[in-house]
């Protein structure tokens, strides 16, 4: 029993030699040299050797990664470079974008500088590498349209996020009929003409002939509308009683598939419990 | 008899445990579906693997060590269909563990974003068929070496089997030439090219896989398959045992 005890003893001091001499040789340890945040791991060898593991590897990085974003309220940068690097194992994970794209703007500038100008690289990498995911253009978009008071890029974003399949209807809807307003409908059609005529893509002219159809649809609603009201003293109750009346032939049709009404001011609108079961994808195609 | 392994039993169950873990993964990137497919699908690839390999690799050494094939050699059983028998009853135990760990997982993706994940599915199979190969191997190994030999083996040939694209590739950007290259080339070409049955990035990006390369990569897992139970037949004929 005796000799139990001691042997365990020497074990145990043992043992308390090792750890101390670990925390000895920690201290003592020259520093590998790789500069703060970034990896001593370049994406191309993790590919290599992970073995066909680049979305689970991927994935696991990201979930440490995420936190990081409180980092950068103290200045420290190593968010970035663990997206990129994380975007560089996956490229298709998209989640990384969308949520850079989110959160980045909201940190205060005072802190964090180029919030959104880093925010709408990443989603624009985002868009030309992932997975399909509404929510990079979608969030690219309210970045242009809040952050910068760029509308014209808010609506070509807003129209990818319309047509990215997946997109839940609520967006799709805020999406397709962003700045049909009647207050601001004359600008978002100058801006979709200006995309119209400046794009060489047919795609993009195709789709931006499609809301400026749409929006002269609007116009055209509001015009007969008023005709309606001045010859009988009130608004119609929908488009249909224009064409019942005979001040427009028919009740044009939305090429992005909603339903045309007549709202009690008498402004056109459309009806928000009817969305299109075919998204309109195909225009321009 | 390998089902009456107790470690087959852990390995499973804590496979399950590791697939039912991703809940928890998933919920820590706010309930991505793609962390829970890259999640899910890396569990089972990765416990599929570890079975492959226990099994794979004691199976055939286990027999002969514990003179088992004596007894079988006195009945009318050749030599061929033990090794066979041998090859699809190991592949049938790892259909099995496919299937429970699949299960959970498709229960998983169902109860997390309720739809059925039918790439996740073509993923497990082409896994499958990775597994399959990987046993074959081990088998062929076996009849020639000791089980820790076989070990090695065949733990290099998995690592190797996922590397030789990107050392082809390497090499190319390098600019590699003459008979460096040509030597990279060889192991390119023979050893097991396991890169094709890792569909895992496809499914969880829900990328179409074009069915010519479903086809030939079934097609290569066959072959290849054949080519080791022959090799495995041929040397076990001529060993004494």
């Amino acid at each position: 029993m005796k000799t139990y005890a001691s042997r365990a003893v020497v074990l145990l001091c043992l043992l308390g030699l090792v750890v101390a001499l670990q925390v000895e040789y920690d201290k003592t340890a020259v520093p590998f040299g790789f500069p703060q945040g970034q990896s001593s791991t370049s994406p191309e060898i993790i590919r290599i050797v992970d073995l066909g593991f680049h979305s689970t590897v991927g994935s696991f990085l990201w979930i440490g990664t995420m936190p990081e974003i409180i980092d950068l309220f103290r200045k420290r940068t190593e968010y970035l470079q663990d997206v990129a690097f994380i975007n560089a194992i996956d490229p298709k994970l998209s989640y990384p974008y969308a949520f850079s794209v989110l959160t980045l703007p909201a940190i205060p500038p005072q802190v964090f500088p180029d919030g959104v100008k880093d925010a709408l690289a990443i989603g624009a990498q985002g868009i030309a590498q992932s997975d399909p995911d509404w929510r990079i253009p979608y969030y690219m978009a309210t970045n242009y349209y809040l952050n910068l008071k760029d509308q014209k890029s808010a609506l070509e974003y807003y129209d990818i996020a319309a047509r990215t399949p997946g997109v839940p209807d609520f967006a799709r809807r805020f999406a397709t009929n962003f700045g049909i307003g009647d207050n601001e409908r004359d600008t978002t059609i100058k801006l979709w003409e200006s995309i119209r005529d400046t794009t060489n893509d047919d795609f993009t002219k195709a789709r931006a002939q499609a809301y400026v159809d749409r929006l002269n649809m609007f116009n055209y609603l509001d015009a007969a509308s008023a005709v309606y009201k001045k010859r009988f003293g009130s608004f119609p109750a929908s488009p249909d009683d224009l064409v019942a009346k005979k001040i427009i032939p028919a009740v044009p049709e939305d090429p992005f598939g909603y339903t045309f009404i007549i709202n009690s001011n008498g402004q056109a609108g459309i009806d928000l419990t009817k969305i299109p079961t075919d998204p309109q994808t195909a225009i321009g195609e | 008899m390998e089902i009456r392994d107790k470690i087959l039993y852990a390995i499973v169950a804590f496979g399950i445990f590791y697939i039912v873990l991703t809940l928890f993964f998933s919920q820590l990137t706010l309930g991505e579906l793609q962390m829970t497919k890259s999640f899910g699908l890396a569990g089972i690839y990765f416990f599929n693997a570890i079975i492959a390999l226990f099994l794979g690799t004691t199976s055939f050494y286990k027999d002969v060590d514990r003179k088992v094939v004596y007894f079988l050699f006195s009945k009318p059983v050749t030599r061929a269909q033990f090794l066979l028998g041998k090859f699809f009853g190991l592949c049938l135990v790892l259909l099995v563990a496919s299937a429970m760990l699949g299960l959970v997982y498709f229960g998983i993706v169902l109860y997390e974003h309720g739809g059925f994940d039918f790439v996740g599915l073509l993923a497990i199979f082409m896994q499958f068929l990775e597994m399959a190969l990987f046993i074959a191997f081990a088998i062929f190994v076996s009849t020639f070496s000791s089980s820790l030999v076989s070990i090695v083996f065949t733990s290099a040939v998995f690592f190797i089997g996922h590397v030789v694209s990107a050392l082809l590739t390497d090499a190319k950007a390098i600019g590699l030439g003459g008979i460096q290259y040509r030597l990279v080339q060889l192991i390119y070409y023979v050893v097991p090219n396991l890169e094709k049955f890792d569909i895992r990035d496809l499914a969880i990006h829900s990328v179409p896989m074009p069915l010519a390369s479903f086809g030939l990569a079934l097609a290569y897992a066959a072959a290849y398959i054949t080519l080791l139970l022959g090799g495995a037949i041929w040397i076990f004929d001529r060993k004494e045992i």
